[in-house]
């Protein structure tokens, strides 16, 4: 029984993958995980994509799964929105930190592949002063960064005078992958959005 | 030399079943900058579809791609009205002509039929670009209308019947609506207008948004549609074609 639900796990990984899960820690990193097959139909983990965070580190969405996180998608040369999204995510991280000691993750999707390098990232983690542990900024190609917008139901376009014209949006998705809350604009408080990732996280 | 002749010979074949959409401007029915008139975009030369993806066409693709098939799809991928004509995964609807468009897709299965292809989805600039070549059509306008305000058919004609526009492209009127890749690309409905990072200058708002043509009706309601869809929606009357860059 054990061992099948470790073929399943293993079956997942490409050959390299499965040569370092034998060198590491596979049982650790299965148990840890969840199946593909656990996915609820409207799972984001069902977006195949391949991204890249601010350490050149490249990752499936489905590489979040496990525990709730918060998301965005933005622009860091913005200076309209994004930064109030990101000041306010800032303050829902770390009322959640307060509450629960461990931060819960906070996501952002930039709009903007062709700017938003791993080094733009790293500078811009480090001039808003976001905690590197809870922090994960990802770009992809541009037909990546629209399939998944489409699949929030985030609106965006290139504008010449301000970089991008799109939604403010801010999602809290379950560690399945699934949006749970979803916050427009301001309309919803910050508490409501605290309430919503500690709902759940048990 | 030999080879430069190859190579100008090689880009002027259009792949099959594909026509060539001459590079021209597109202008968009909206804009944020409060610049009248709007400017034109620039369209880049494309091969398109000469005509939308048929009921056939589709069942290869599921055929080929178990998990495109109406009982494998993931729900973030189409809503449960997906392909819900068919028969069963692998059989046609049995009342309608095999030559006829698909429809009940979502934009990510137009996608993935694209790109299984090797092509993509046009962009709304391409293809209301290729929509517009009409020249020899006086009466588009209240053509397209007309049908706008007809009831799906029972029966879905065959695609290709009738005449081509200038480019040699069929049906871009008077068949099925289309998806556009980038659909989701427009701040202008009453519900996003919470979300939308321009406050001022969008639609009802602040009225200063400036269309291009007031009096083009018909593309406003193929605007409005657009805004309307989200990307896991499957109607009767939506369809696609796909489109290629030039390289």
């Amino acid at each position: 029984m054990e061992l099948e639900y470790i073929m399943r796990c293993l079956n997942k990984r490409s050959a390299l993958n499965f040569l370092k899960s034998f060198l590491f820690v596979p049982l650790l990193f299965c148990s840890a995980s969840l199946l593909a097959e656990d996915w609820p139909g409207n799972s984001l983990f069902h977006l195949d994509s391949t991204w890249i965070n601010q350490d050149s580190k490249e990752l499936k969405l489905s590489d979040l799964s496990g525990k709730p996180f918060l998301l965005s998608m933005v622009f860091l040369s913005c200076d309209y929105s994004c930064p109030v999204t990101v000041q306010d995510l800032k303050q829902i991280s770390s009322k959640l930190a307060k509450k629960k000691k461990k931060d819960i993750p906070v996501v952002l999707i930039t709009i903007d592949p062709q700017n938003d390098t791993p080094a733009a990232m790293q500078k811009y983690i480090k001039s808003r002063g976001l905690d590197k542990e809870s922090w994960t900024i990802l770009s992809s190609s541009q037909d990546n960064i629209r399939e998944v917008a489409a699949a929030l139901g985030f609106s965006y376009r290139k504008d010449d005078a301000m970089g991008f014209a799109h939604s403010m949006l801010m999602w809290v998705i379950d560690k399945k992958g699934v949006p749970q809350f979803t916050r427009e604009g301001r309309k919803q408080s910050i508490d409501e959005v605290v309430k919503s990732a500690l709902s759940l996280r048990e | 030399m030999f080879s430069l002749g190859l190579l100008l010979a090689v880009f002027s074949v259009p792949p099959p079943e594909m026509v060539l959409v001459e590079e021209g401007s597109y202008r968009p029915l909206y804009s944020e900058r409060k610049k009248e008139p709007i400017e034109a975009e620039i369209v880049d030369s494309f091969w398109m579809d000469k005509v939308a993806v048929t009921q056939k066409d589709y069942l290869k693709f599921v055929k080929k791609h178990p998990r495109w098939r109406r009982s494998k799809i993931k729900r973030l991928f189409a809503d449960s009205s997906y392909l819900k004509d068919w028969a069963s995964d692998l059989e046609l609807p049995a009342n309608q002509d095999p030559d006829s468009p698909v429809r009940f897709v979502s934009w990510f299965a137009a996608r993935a039929y694209c790109q299984d292809q090797n092509k993509r989805l046009p962009t709304t600039a391409e293809w209301e670009r290729a929509a517009a070549a009409f020249s020899s059509e006086k009466d588009l306008k209240s053509r397209i209308l007309e049908w706008y305000s007809r009831p799906n058919p029972n029966n879905w004609p065959k695609v290709g019947r009738g005449a081509p526009n200038d480019f040699g492209v069929y049906d871009l009127h008077g068949l099925i609506w289309e998806w556009v890749e980038d659909f989701n690309s427009n701040l202008v409905t009453g519900e996003s207008r919470a979300d939308a990072s321009l406050d001022q200058g969008l639609f009802c708002g602040a009225g200063a948004l400036s269309s291009t043509d007031k009096n083009d009706y018909a593309a406003f309601m193929r605007y409005g549609f657009r805004n309307s869809l989200k990307a896991a929606y499957t109607t009767a009357n939506l369809g696609f074609r796909c489109v290629k860059s030039r390289e």
